[in-house]
C-alpha cells in the first residue's frame, strides 16, 4: 500500500519531543551550577530589595552602639562608629554586584567589538589591536586596575571603569581567538558569496558563535572584578566614606580583629559566597554550553 | 706568668657575672609604626626616625617631660643680653662613635653641616644663627641674625643633633647609611622595612646609665600585629598603641601601658586664600568654618573613635599645654548657633563641603563621624580619600577645599603656629593672611621672656579661634606598651623612647 509506505514522519520520537534546550536540560542537571546560581541570585535580590528592606540607613551613627556584638537590635552587629553592619552589607552587596556587572559590562563592550574586528580582517588592523592588547596583559590585572583607579582619583564610577579597562584585554583575546576559527566555516564564506555586507556577517553569522565562551568568560570576570573592587575599596581608592562597600568595612575591621571579629567576618563571608556563587555559575555555564557530550 | 692567667680568668669569671646580672646581656625589641627614613639627623624629616635618633644621636640640649630645657652635650649656656649672642659651654670627655672627640669644633662644624648640606632639612631651623666662633676647646659662641626665642628649642631636636665631623665630611650625603653620632648606643646595621640594629657604646659619658646591650627596632605598621608581638613576646615594647586596644593591652598582666599627651593637634584646614579653590564659601566666609566648629561635638568624638583616651580640643596647643589659653575654654557642641551662622552666610538650606582625608583607619573614622555630627546642622561633607604624600602635594599646591591633617608638634610653640598661620609661612598651605597675626608671631619669636610670649600667643589665638584657618579637632595621646619586665621608663610628651635608667628585670 502506498499509504504505508509514505514514511510516518510525525511519529518520529526524536522530532516529535517538544522543542526542549539542551543547554538548560545540561545545566538543570549540574548541581554546583545551581547553588552558584541560588548564592548569586540571593544577593542579587538582597542587592536590588536594599531600598525597600526594612534596614537602617546604612550611614547612620549611633554614638550609644559603638562596635556591638550582634543582637536583636543589630542582626550582625555594629562597625567603629555605630553603624548598622547588616544594613552596611546589604548596601554593600549593590556596590559589589554594580561594581562586578558594569566593569565586565564594559570590558565586554570594548573587547569584543575589537576582538571581532581584529580577527576577521587580520593583518594590520590584527597586529595594531593585538600588541595594544599584549602591551595591557603585561601588567597584573589588579596592578593595572589600581594604577588607573589611583590615576582616575578615587570614586567607585572610577573603581568600575579601572576595572573594566583592565578586564577588557581578556575579551579582545577571546573573541579574536574564537572569530579566527569561525571565519573559515562554510557558512561564512557561503554568506561572503551571496554577498552580504561585512557588518550583517559579523553580526548575523560570527558574532552569535562566539558569544556561549564570552558569557562564561564574562560570569568568571564578573567574580574577579568584585574581588578587584574590594581590594580597591580596601585601599581607599574604590568606594568613598560613608557609602558601604565589602572591600572599605574589612579594611576597617582589620583594626579590630580582637574586640569587634563581627565586623570582619560578614564581609569577608559575604565576598566569599558571592565570588562562590559566579564562579560555580561560570563553571556550569561552560559545562552547559560545550557541545561536546559528557 | 702564672699571676696573668689568675687575672684572666678573674677576669673573665667577673665578665661572666656582670653579665648575667639583671639589666645585661638584653636586647631591647622595639615596634615602630613604620620604617624610619634616612638616618640622616640633617636629612630626615619622619617621626620614626626621631624615635631611633634618641638612641643613637645625643643633642645639645634635652627635654624634661615637663618640657623644660636640659644640658645633653652642652652643660650651660647664657644668651647675651640683646639676645643676639649665645655662648655654650660643652661637655668634656665625650667621643663619637668612631673615636672622634666632641668639642667646640664639632658643633661649629655640625651647624655648619645643617645650614649649607644641599640635602639639609634644617636650614630654616637653625637660619638665626649668622657665625659660630670657637672661645675654647669647650666653649662656642654662636651669633645670631637677632633675638631668637625659638632656638634652644630647635636644639633640643634634630638641629641640635651632633654627628661626627670625619664621619659626615667622608660619607656626605651617604652618611645616612652608616650613621656615627655620640649617643648611647651605635649603628650596628639596618634592613630596609625589616629592622635597624643599634649597640651599646661603650665609651658614652653616660653609659652607667644604660641597660641594655643593643636595641633594634622593627617597622611593624599594623597596631593590632604590635600588640599580638607584644604579647607572644616577640618584641618587648610597642610605640602608639591604637587607643581601641587600650582595654586588651591592659587586661594583660605581662604588659604596662603609659600615655602622654602629645604635643601636638589633629583638624580640618581650610583654603582660604591659596590658588583659584581658594575663592569658593568656605574660605571666603568665616561664620561657615565657625558653623561647622559649632556642629562638632569634640568629646563625643573622642569617646566614639578612641574611647576617651585622648584630649579634645579647639587649640594648637593641648589644653594641659602650659601655652593653652584658658579664656578660649572648648566650646560645646550648638547645632542652633551653626545652622544660625549658616542662615546669616545665606546658607540656610544647607551647604556642601569636600574634605581631603588620609586613607587610613583613624582619620576616615574621624572624618566619618564630623561627618555624621555636620550633616545635623546642614553641612554635607563628602569626603576625598588619598594617600598621605598625594594629600600633602595637593594641601600645597592648594588643590582642596578643606584637608584633615595634623601636625606631631613641636617643643616651642612657635613651631605650632607661625609656620602655619603668618603670611608666606613655610606651611601655610590656607595662604591664611592678616597683618595683626604677622605682628604678633614675629613678636613672640623674639619676645625676652615666657611671660611676654605666652601673652602674644593668647591674643593670636582670639584672632585664630574667630578666622578658623585651622579647626581643631584633638590632641592625640602617645601610648606607649611594653613588658612588665621593663622597669623605669619615662614617658615624654614629644612621642620619644628614652632608655637612660630603664632596666630590665628577669
Amino acid at each position: 500500500m502506498k499509504d504505508t509506505a509514505v514514511p510516518d514522519i510525525a511519529l518520529d520520537p526524536v522530532l516529535t519531543a517538544p522543542p526542549e534546550n539542551r543547554v538548560w536540560k545540561k545545566f538543570r542537571g549540574h548541581g554546583s551550577a545551581l547553588l552558584g546560581g541560588v548564592l548569586v541570585a540571593f544577593f542579587v535580590l538582597i542587592a536590588l530589595a536594599a531600598p525597600i528592606l526594612p534596614i537602617p540607613d546604612p550611614a547612620a551613627t549611633d554614638w550609644g552602639a559603638v562596635r556591638k556584638a550582634p543582637s536583636w537590635d543589630h542582626w550582625m552587629g555594629t562597625d567603629e562608629i555605630g553603624r548598622d553592619v547588616l544594613a552596611r552589607m546589604i548596601w554593600g552587596a549593590q556596590a559589589s554586584l554594580l561594581a562586578g556587572v558594569v566593569s565586565v559590562g564594559i570590558a565586554v563592550m570594548m573587547g569584543v567589538p575589537l576582538g571581532l574586528v581584529a580577527g576577521y580582517f587580520g593583518g594590520w588592523t590584527d597586529a595594531v589591536i593585538s600588541r595594544c592588547t599584549e602591551a595591557l596583559l603585561a601588567a597584573p590585572f589588579l596592578i593595572l586596575a589600581i594604577a588607573l583607579a589611583a590615576f582616575l582619583g578615587p570614586s567607585l564610577t572610577n573603581a568600575m571603569i579601572a576595572i573594566g579597562i583592565s578586564a577588557t584585554p581578556i575579551f579582545i583575546r577571546l573573541t579574536r581567538g574564537q572569530v579566527i576559527n569561525i571565519k573559515s566555516e562554510d557558512y561564512v564564506d557561503s554568506a561572503r558569496a551571496i554577498g552580504l555586507p561585512t557588518y550583517r556577517i559579523l553580526s548575523r553569522y560570527i558574532l552569535p558563535n562566539v558569544l556561549p565562551p564570552i558569557l562564561v568568560q564574562a560570569t568568571l570576570t564578573i567574580a574577579t572584578a568584585i574581588i578587584a573592587e574590594a581590594s580597591l575599596s580596601f585601599l581607599g581608592l574604590g568606594q568613598q566614606p560613608p557609602a558601604p562597600s565589602w572591600g572599605s568595612m574589612l579594611n576597617t575591621a582589620k583594626n579590630f580583629l580582637n574586640q569587634a571579629p563581627w565586623m570582619a567576618m560578614w564581609p569577608g563571608v559575604s565576598i566569599f559566597l558571592v565570588v562562590l556563587g559566579f564562579n560555580l555559575l561560570g563553571d556550569g555555564l561552560r559545562d552547559a554550553l560545550d557541545p561536546r557530550e559528557h | 706568668m702564672k699571676h696573668v692567667k689568675t687575672a684572666i680568668i678573674t677576669a673573665v669569671m667577673g665578665a661572666t657575672a656582670l653579665s648575667a646580672a639583671p639589666g645585661f646581656a638584653k636586647d631591647l625589641r622595639i615596634a615602630l609604626q613604620s620604617d624610619a627614613d634616612v638616618l640622616d639627623p640633617d636629612q630626615s624629616r619622619t617621626f620614626v626616625g626621631r624615635i631611633v635618633y634618641a638612641s643613637l644621636c645625643d643633642k645639645l640640649v634635652d627635654i624634661t617631660p615637663d618640657l623644660e630645657i636640659i644640658p645633653q652635650l652642652a652643660t650651660s649656656w647664657e644668651t647675651s643680653s640683646d639676645g643676639t649672642q649665645v655662648t655654650m659651654q660643652l661637655r668634656e670627655g665625650v667621643v663619637f662613635h668612631d673615636g672622634a672627640p666632641f668639642n667646640a669644633e664639632a658643633v661649629a662644624a655640625n651647624i655648619e653641616r645643617s645650614q649649607t648640606l644641599d640635602e639639609s632639612r634644617r636650614k630654616s631651623e637653625l637660619k638665626s644663627i649668622t657665625a659660630t666662633e670657637v672661645t675654647g676647646e669647650h666653649e662656642i659662641v654662636l651669633t645670631l641674625a637677632g633675638p631668637d626665642a625659638t632656638l634652644i628649642a630647635q636644639l633640643a631636636d634634630r638641629a641640635g643633633m651632633m654627628v661626627s665631623p670625619t664621619a659626615a665630611a667622608a660619607a656626605g650625603a651617604d652618611f645616612g647609611l652608616n650613621p656615627v653620632c655620640s649617643g648611647p648606643f651605635a649603628f650596628e646595621e639596618r634592613v630596609a622595612q625589616d629592622k635597624i640594629v643599634l649597640k651599646k657604646f661603650d665609651d658614652y659619658w653616660n653609659a652607667g646609665a644604660i641597660h641594655f646591650d643593643s636595641v633594634t627596632f622593627l617597622p611593624i605598621p599594623d597596631t593590632t600585629v604590635r600588640l599580638a608581638n607584644l604579647q607572644s613576646g616577640d618584641i618587648d615594647m610597642l610605640e602608639r598603641l591604637a587607643a581601641t586596644d587600650l582595654a586588651q593591652a591592659e587586661a594583660d598582666q605581662n604588659i604596662v601601658v603609659d600615655s602622654a599627651v602629645s604635643l601636638g593637634y589633629q583638624g580640618i584646614t581650610f583654603n582660604i586664600d591659596n590658588g583659584e579653590k581658594g575663592d569658593n564659601p568656605w574660605g571666603n566666609d568665616k561664620r561657615l568654618r565657625q558653623a561647622l566648629s559649632y556642629a562638632i561635638d569634640r568629646e563625643a568624638l573622642n569617646q566614639v573613635v578612641f574611647e576617651g583616651a585622648f584630649a579634645p580640643g579647639n587649640q594648637a596647643f593641648p589644653p594641659t599645654s602650659p601655652w593653652y589659653n584658658k579664656d578660649l575654654p572648648l566650646q560645646s557642641r550648638d547645632v542652633e548657633k551653626a545652622k544660625g551662622l549658616l542662615a546669616e552666610a545665606g546658607f540656610e538650606g544647607g551647604i556642601d563641603l569636600e574634605v581631603q582625608v588620609p586613607n587610613t583607619t583613624v582619620p576616615l573614622q574621624v572624618m566619618q563621624v564630623v561627618q555624621a555630627m555636620a550633616a545635623e546642622a546642614g553641612i554635607n561633607i563628602s569626603l576625598t580619600s588619598k594617600e598621605f604624600a598625594t594629600l600633602l602635594a595637593d594641601q600645597s599646591a592648594g588643590d582642596y577645599t578643606a584637608s584633615q591633617i595634623g601636625w606631631s608638634g613641636r617643643v616651642d610653640p612657635d613651631g605650632n603656629n607661625h609656620q602655619f598661620v603668618t603670611t608666606g609661612g613655610g606651611i601655610n598651605d590656607s595662604k591664611f593672611s592678616d597683618p595683626k597675626m604677622d605682628e604678633l608671631m614675629n613678636a613672640a619669636r623674639v619676645a625676652p621672656s615666657t611671660e611676654e610670649r605666652k601673652a602674644l600667643y593668647d591674643e593670636a589665638k582670639v584672632i585664630m579661634l574667630d578666622e578658623l584657618p585651622r579647626l581643631f579637632l584633638y590632641h592625640q595621646n602617645w601610648i606607649w606598651a611594653y613588658n612588665s619586665k621593663m622597669k623605669g621608663y619615662t614617658p615624654y610628651p614629644d612621642g620619644m623612647i628614652r632608655l637612660e635608667n630603664v632596666t630590665w628585670e628577669e
